[in-house]
């Protein structure tokens, strides 16, 4: 857990390109939380911005938002291949939903504006 | 001018309902992206507007874009659906040497499972024989091959849940993965006899001589079938081992590249994981089409798909499908050569499934009853044919129970003036406890057994004799020149075993060492200490290593089996 709380994600649906927007520089921890019947889930590998992020395998990631739009490619490694799921959250005081996790999308990229 | 005329017609037709919601059925839709339409349905408001968005990026929803784009009717007719024929592959868990009771094996049980794709071992001793055999056993699963070509990408993957398609009538595959096959070759120097007989007029002190062959130089094969496989992929046993070794793919990946790779381990999905990750990036740079463009339409279908009401059934994947088929319609025209990126990118996601599913079933799945069928043909010895009922549980977490019960019957009718002699040959039970002993950097994996063997001789052992040549390993004195069969005494043999199996570092290379005791062979009727070693290679790890990924790593030695 950060020591600084204060959510830094914020969800942007309605843009066309940015999944999310935040500030640039912020330190963002994001976690993967496994729901009831969904399977064990990790990040498999994890990059953002063109640089591997460490840690993973593992269920938290954390990086350094970088100024304009960057990609944050996500490969998840489920226990149950064909319907495991779960949700994609930050980890601060409002624990914000980012994304559902489903087998079905194994990889996906998330554009980081900021 | 016409620009400026066809703007506003263009916004209009973006914006307008595609489908008149509740007039049409909805239209078929590839299970990867009616996951993510389920979602929208049942997942609260508050996280509607994002799985919508999912819905809709490209990059958020690779797999679900990709089989969009195989399944445009101007990709179909252009072949590239021809690649999706799928199969389900996996497991692993083995026995790499011979059945009990095919002679020259060093185990007294048998277990359930054997390799995934290939494994041969050569073992040298004798547990309710007199003679001791030197024997090669061939084992593998019927899905071996497949969940090789499937590495290759020379097929993809298809998943049991599959409702694509593509996998329609494709059930067998998953019906394979129940089958596995031995075959067991004497490889003793004196397995084959050779008889001469005069045939003709000697010619001085030259004699022509007929020649007949003897040999057997397959010794025995069989065949299994899982009739019971229990599936632990929940507790916190499973997800302690899962994810140890996906922790040690990552760490050993970087410590030692080049290394190799063994079973179970989580190298080949980080490979794969690898390789998707570059897959994605083309799919995406493939499906680029102008930012204008693009944003108008999302905007267009994005208020669109919010719109849509969720109660009337079939109208979210109606106005989805319809808004879908306009955005691929702009990628199709900006980029002609998409197909061929999307079709990488589900091969790449097919081997990465099928890794996936290899790499849980090896931890997760192991099989309670097993049928299997012996077929032995010793060499000087009637033929027989055992079924064989096999148990196997885990007890604790390093200990597991094997138990064996077969009957064993001559394959042909036997001639009825020896006495005692039964079609039914004999009747065996067999019960074992293993414990691994873990993994040390000297001995690799490591585990010891202990089993106990019963076996009930309901009719004599009986020998096939030939005047004047000798059995292999078998002198006869005193026989009369038209005996043809001789036999022995029959009695019930108990028999002890301590067996050890040794790893070699992180190899699949693996040293059985047993040393048993028993009240009497099948012949002999006095106690005999007998020894028995071998050494066993299992191909799974070496066809796992065809990932395209350039780091290969050691990974933690298999369990011993």
């Amino acid at each position: 857990m950060p020591t600084d709380t204060k959510c830094k994600l914020q969800p942007t649906p309605e843009s066309p390109i940015c999944a999310w927007k935040a500030t640039s520089g912020a330190t963002v921890t994001i976690q993967i939380k496994e729901l009831d019947g969904g399977g064990f889930i990790d990040f498999e590998t994890a990059s953002y911005a063109g640089n591997a992020i460490p840690g993973t395998p593992g269920k938290t990631i954390s990086f350094a938002v970088a100024a304009g739009k960057n990609d944050l490619i996500l490969v998840y490694t489920f226990s149950r291949p064909d319907d495991g799921h779960g949700e994609l959250r930050e980890v601060c005081d409002q624990n914000t939903f980012l994304a559902t996790i489903r087998a079905a999308s194994k990889a996906v990229v998330f554009t980081i504006c900021a | 001018m016409r620009i400026l005329l066809s703007t506003p017609i263009l916004l209009a037709a973006l914006h307008a309902p595609l489908f008149s919601q509740g007039a049409s059925p909805a239209p078929p839709v590839p299970a990867e992206c009616q996951s993510v339409l389920d979602d929208i349905r049942k997942h609260p408001p508050e996280q509607r507007n994002l799985d919508i968005a999912d819905a809709l990026k490209l990059k958020q929803s690779g797999t679900c874009f990709a089989r969009l784009i195989l399944e445009r009717p101007s990709v179909t007719s252009a072949g590239f659906t021809s690649f999706l024929n799928k199969l389900e592959a996996v497991r692993t868990d083995k026995q790499a040497g011979a059945s009990s009771g095919s002679g020259g094996g060093t185990n007294l049980a048998s277990k359930g499972t054997t390799a995934g794709v290939l494994s041969l071992a050569a073992e040298s001793g004798a547990l309710t024989e007199s003679v001791s055999q030197q024997a090669v056993t061939v084992q593998g699963s019927l899905d071996g091959p497949f969940v090789v070509l499937e590495r290759k990408n020379l097929i993809p993957y298809c998943p049991e849940s599959s409702t694509d398609l593509a996998c329609k009538n494709k059930s067998w595959y998953s019906a394979l993965r129940h089958f596995s096959y031995g075959v067991t070759f004497n490889t003793n120097q004196n397995n084959q006899t050779i008889t001469g007989s005069a045939s003709g007029q000697p010619g001085g002190t030259a004699q022509p001589v007929t020649f007949t062959a003897s040999s057997r130089q397959i010794s025995a094969w069989n065949a299994r079938y899982i009739i019971v496989n229990h599936r632990d992929d929940s507790s916190g046993d499973f997800k302690k081992s899962w994810e140890k070794l996906l922790g040690q793919a990552a760490t050993k990946a970087a410590a030692a590249p080049g290394g190799a790779s063994t079973t179970p381990s989580a190298q080949p999905v980080s490979d794969a994981a690898k390789a998707l990750v570059l897959a994605l990036q083309s799919l995406i740079a493939a499906a680029q089409i102008s930012d204008d463009d693009y944003a108008a339409w999302y905007t267009a279908a994005y208020e669109a798909m919010r719109s849509v009401d969720l109660q009337q059934k079939g109208a979210l994947e109606s106005e989805w499908k319809a808004r879908i088929d306009r955005y691929l319609d702009m990628v199709e025209k900006a980029n002609p050569k998409y197909a061929g990126a999307a079709l990488a990118y589900i091969q790449a996601v097919s081997r990465y499934d099928a890794e996936q599913r290899i790499f849980v079933e090896t931890i997760a799945s192991k099989p309670v009853l097993t049928l299997e069928y012996d077929n032995n043909r010793p060499l000087g010895q009637a033929s027989t044919s055992t079924a064989r009922l096999i148990f196997d549980k885990a007890v604790t977490k390093t200990v597991s129970l094997t138990a064996n019960g077969a009957f064993a019957l001559y394959n042909s009718t036997l001639p009825q003036n020896i006495p005692g002699v039964n079609r039914l040959r004999d009747a065996q039970f067999a019960v074992q406890v293993q414990k691994d002993l873990g993994t040390n950097s000297v001995l690799g994996a490591a585990a010891i057994a202990g089993t106990y063997y019963f076996q009930y001789q309901n009719s004599p052992a009986i020998l096939n004799v030939t005047p004047g040549t000798p059995l292999p390993g078998i002198t006869l004195t005193g026989l009369p020149a038209t005996a043809t069969q001789v036999f022995a005494a029959k009695g019930n043999l108990h028999i002890g075993q301590l067996r050890l199996v040794l790893g070699a570092g992180g190899s699949s290379v693996r040293f059985p060492l047993a040393i048993s005791y028993s009240n009497r062979t099948e012949l002999i009727a006095k106690p005999a200490w007998k020894a028995q070693l071998g050494i066993s290679y299992d191909f799974d790890s070496l066809f796992a290593r065809s990932s395209p990924a350039p780091a290969a790593s050691a990974a933690p030695a298999p369990a011993v089996k």
